[in-house]
């Protein structure tokens, strides 16, 4: 009689296990939910099949997913031979999932294009297919001016891409009503009094935490992920810098941290603010998602966010609708500054790998028409390049109303010196730690208590990080001028004029 | 009758020693190479072949799309070396492997002595209840802890204020001097089952008549312990110091979940300080570096090559002492 040994179940386990693993392997290969078009067919060589189709769609968002997920029924319902495939990436390893995905040959079909790398790098890369042969001039007439330019979403004369958001300050400041009616800071008419310069916050911060009696703070934020804390300081945005984010300077072509005053001034009163117990104390362990929730709980009364925020409450606190969106305060009493946009634009793009190339432009052109642009302002994800699109009428509730307002009064034409010389994407400084992200944290923290010499320390780092990449191009044969950089004639206040 | 050799695939016949044809040892070992093939199938292209390209990687600045070009020679070992954040990160790791390996080691231990008893009832599942954190992912385990240490609903802050043990809410992961601390609590906590499994093992190797003999000696608990338990969990003891301290020294999951690595760098270990430059998050909007991570990890892999030479040799050296104690 046959008996049954340990070894003998380990020899059928293993056979087991290799089998298995042979089947998936095979099986694998030859997956596939809908039958694509075979190679060499009409739809592969930019002809139409008429057999049902998948296309892939990536992106990272998240809270803008239901605005998308309604254009592909949409869209789906039009072409219903074309089926889309969304799926949405995180945000901090979008670029490098991106990256695999060309490498393992399983790019998608139509992707939202990262900010890094640089975009001439990923057409460089193949990652991009150029839209040429279907963006006539007529499509791309149906867009503004000065949407499409070489050095932008166009290179050595092929279009990539086209613009998708509207110009407008990407972070506003929401401020909690029932908070700033409960300290009693509201007019007449009973209407929230927004701050509008950074000694009015501290003055509202202050009101709000009394009238709390410890069960609320005047400001809130969430920075576990590590990019929060720039986002205050975006305050300086509208204070006097062209550039808040890097403190990079066309007017010199240097970075400015400690030169320009308005860095300091901002950490002195953002500190002032931590000193007097006005911001919410665990602020560096919680991260955003979760500080938005807390503003909408009214455990603090103002943030910074962009207009994501708002269609993330709907999920979140649906109940949440009483609060206020303004611009950025500034140091002064009137801006000396904006955000500012250039000439050009990226969104979406389609992958140079896919095997659908039409069906992937059908659902590009779809994304980038001012009908789904429309949809998309209604649906609260932000105002988008058509003007047409962006009526105040619109608007659906009174704070996406007012981020609207400040969305179309809130920016300036920038100087854009890289579409007259293409070569200065090819200059790239190397990262510097700790960057002005650690430094907040340190500043913030108590870790780092000479600010200025901080300051400096960075500003000096990256100018340095920057003439030696300036060099470093030039030894590989890439033109590249300093001078090129600066752009001294720049006034802050009004729309430059490119020549 | 025909004795058989000691040694495996060895036949002795009288008075010499043959070896075994290949298809006589094939049928007595094929299986066991057969099992191992596995697991060298995975690590060869997932742990050997990622160790030599890398080496590569290190001598070119490259940010990780398309192919390496620029070549920059040994600079990348040269910034590394310089860089105080790698050194700081290097501090934070073996802070983080010198707190918690004797911390678990000896909780492990004692827990491990208290399941040892016979007259126990239910260790097999306090054994479980001790080990399931160890199957936890640890990203998990980090974003469930972060949870519960900021202010979400009745986290531990709120229970803390309504026991008056603090007058404020505590920032546990956003206190420089508090971030590593409470990476390294959790750490303990989840890695500990591990140690304890391993401890259990040991002890019930050891024979029990030792222990009756002592006992009929007159030798207390702790007399037991000082000269029977410990002399003869050294072998085994060495080795699960060496794999604590290898493991510790290779946190990455929870202190990327936790704090990645702040605030300012206060929880920064090596691991993170790697993926910092490989896998530049795009919020930081700079180029990643895969030649100077790979550098840095480099170093690093040379360091931990070390202690697992150092920990063959005191097992080596255990053994031996241990069979000329028996001899």
């Amino acid at each position: 009689m046959f008996r049954t040994t340990r070894r003998h179940v380990l020899r059928a386990a293993l056979v087991g296990v290799v089998g298995t693993a042979i089947a998936a392997c095979t099986r694998a290969g030859s997956f596939s939910p809908v039958p694509s078009a075979a190679p060499g067919s009409a739809s592969s060589t930019g002809g139409k099949s008429a057999a049902p189709v998948t296309i892939t769609h990536w992106d990272w968002w998240v809270t803008q997913g239901p605005t998308i997920d309604q254009e592909i029924r949409l869209f789906q319902e039009k072409y219903p031979r074309v089926t889309v495939r969304k799926t949405t990436q995180v945000t901090d390893q979008y670029p490098s999932l991106l990256q695999l995905a060309v490498k393992g040959g399983t790019a998608p079909d139509v992707f939202l294009i990262p900010g890094t790398p640089d975009l001439i790098e990923q057409i460089g890369q193949g990652w991009l297919r150029s839209l040429d042969q279907w963006a006539t001039a007529e499509w791309r007439a149906t867009f503004p001016p000065q949407s499409f330019a070489e050095g932008s979403n166009i290179f050595q004369g092929k279009l990539y891409t086209a613009p998708f958001d509207g110009p407008s300050p990407w972070l506003q400041l929401y401020l909690n009503d029932r908070l700033f009616r409960q300290a009693g800071l509201v007019d007449a008419r009973g209407n929230v009094q927004a701050p509008r310069t950074w000694a009015e916050v501290s003055a509202a911060a202050r009101a709000i935490t009394r009238a709390a009696k410890g069960d609320a703070f005047g400001w809130g934020f969430g920075d576990k992920q590590k990019f929060v804390l720039p986002w205050q300081m975006m305050m300086c945005q509208t204070s006097g810098t062209p550039d808040a984010q890097t403190s990079f300077d066309l007017r010199t072509g240097t970075y400015t941290w400690a030169s320009n005053p308005v860095f300091l001034d901002w950490i002195t009163f953002f500190m002032g603010m931590k000193r007097d117990g006005l911001i919410v104390p665990d602020v560096m362990s919680i991260d955003d998602e979760t500080a938005r929730v807390h503003f909408a709980s009214g455990r603090f009364a103002m943030l910074i966010g962009g207009v994501w925020v708002q269609s993330g409450w709907t999920k979140t606190n649906p109940n949440f609708t009483e609060y206020t969106v303004v611009g950025l305060p500034h140091e002064g009493p009137v801006p000396t500054s904006y955000f500012y946009r250039t000439p050009g634009g990226v969104g979406f793009g389609i992958a140079s790998q896919t095997k659908l190339p039409d069906e992937a432009w059908l659902w590009f052109s779809w994304l980038n028409s001012k009908e789904a642009a429309i949809r998309w302002v209604q649906a609260g994800q932000g105002v988008r390049v058509f003007p047409e699109a962006n009526k105040l009428e619109y608007a659906r509730t009174k704070p996406y109303r007012e981020y609207m307002q400040v969305a179309l009064e809130g920016t300036r034409l920038a100087p854009a010196p890289n579409l007259r010389h293409p070569t200065m994407d090819q200059v790239k400084p190397q990262q510097t730690l700790p960057d002005i992200q650690g430094i907040l944290e340190g500043i913030y923290t108590g870790q780092i208590s000479d600010w200025k010499g901080a300051l400096l320390d960075l500003q000096n780092r990256q100018n340095a990080a920057f003439a030696a990449a300036i060099k470093d191009a030039q030894s590989r044969g890439i033109a590249a001028d300093p001078a090129w950089w600066r752009v001294p004639d720049w006034n802050l206040t009004r729309d430059y004029v490119q020549i | 009758m025909v004795p058989l050799a000691a040694r495996a695939g060895q036949v002795s016949l009288g008075s010499g020693i043959r070896r075994a044809s290949p298809y006589r040892f094939l049928r007595r070992h094929g299986w066991s190479y057969l099992f191992l093939i596995p697991l060298f199938a995975l690590v060869l292209p997932f742990v050997v072949y990622p160790l030599i390209a890398s080496v590569e990687i290190t001598l070119y600045d490259w940010d990780g799309i398309g192919h390496p070009t620029r070549y920059v020679g040994l600079d990348n070992f040269a910034r590394v070396i310089h860089d105080p954040l790698f050194w700081n990160a290097f501090a934070h790791t073996f802070e983080y492997a010198g707190v918690l390996v004797p911390i678990q080691l000896t909780l492990a231990l004692a827990l491990a002595l208290v399941l040892n008893n016979p007259r126990l009832r239910g260790a097999a599942v306090y054994r479980a209840i001790y080990f399931a954190p160890v199957v936890t992912s640890a990203a998990l385990v980090g974003i469930v802890v972060s949870l519960l240490l900021t202010s979400v609903g009745q986290s531990l802050n709120h229970a803390l204020l309504q026991l008056g043990l603090v007058r404020e809410p505590v920032d546990w992961l956003g206190s420089p001097t508090l971030a590593l601390p409470t990476i390294i609590a959790v750490g303990i906590w989840h890695t500990f089952g591990y140690n304890l499994v391993y401890f259990l093992a040991g002890l019930q190797s050891i024979p029990r008549e030792l222990f009756e003999a002592a006992a009929v000696d007159g030798a207390n608990a702790w007399q037991r312990f000082r000269y029977i338990t410990v002399p003869m969990l050294r072998e085994v003891g060495a080795v699960i110091l060496f794999l604590a301290i290898l493991g510790s020294l290779q946190v990455f999951d929870l202190v990327l979940v936790m704090t990645g690595g702040g605030p300012y760098y206060a929880s920064e270990v090596v691991s993170t300080y790697i993926y910092r430059f490989a896998f530049t998050p795009a919020a930081v909007q700079a180029e990643a570096n895969v030649g100077y991570a790979s550098a840095a990890a480099f170093l690093m892999g040379l360091l931990v090559m070390g202690l697992t030479a150092l920990q063959f040799l005191a097992a080596g050296v255990l053994r031996r002492q241990r069979a000329e104690a028996a001899g």
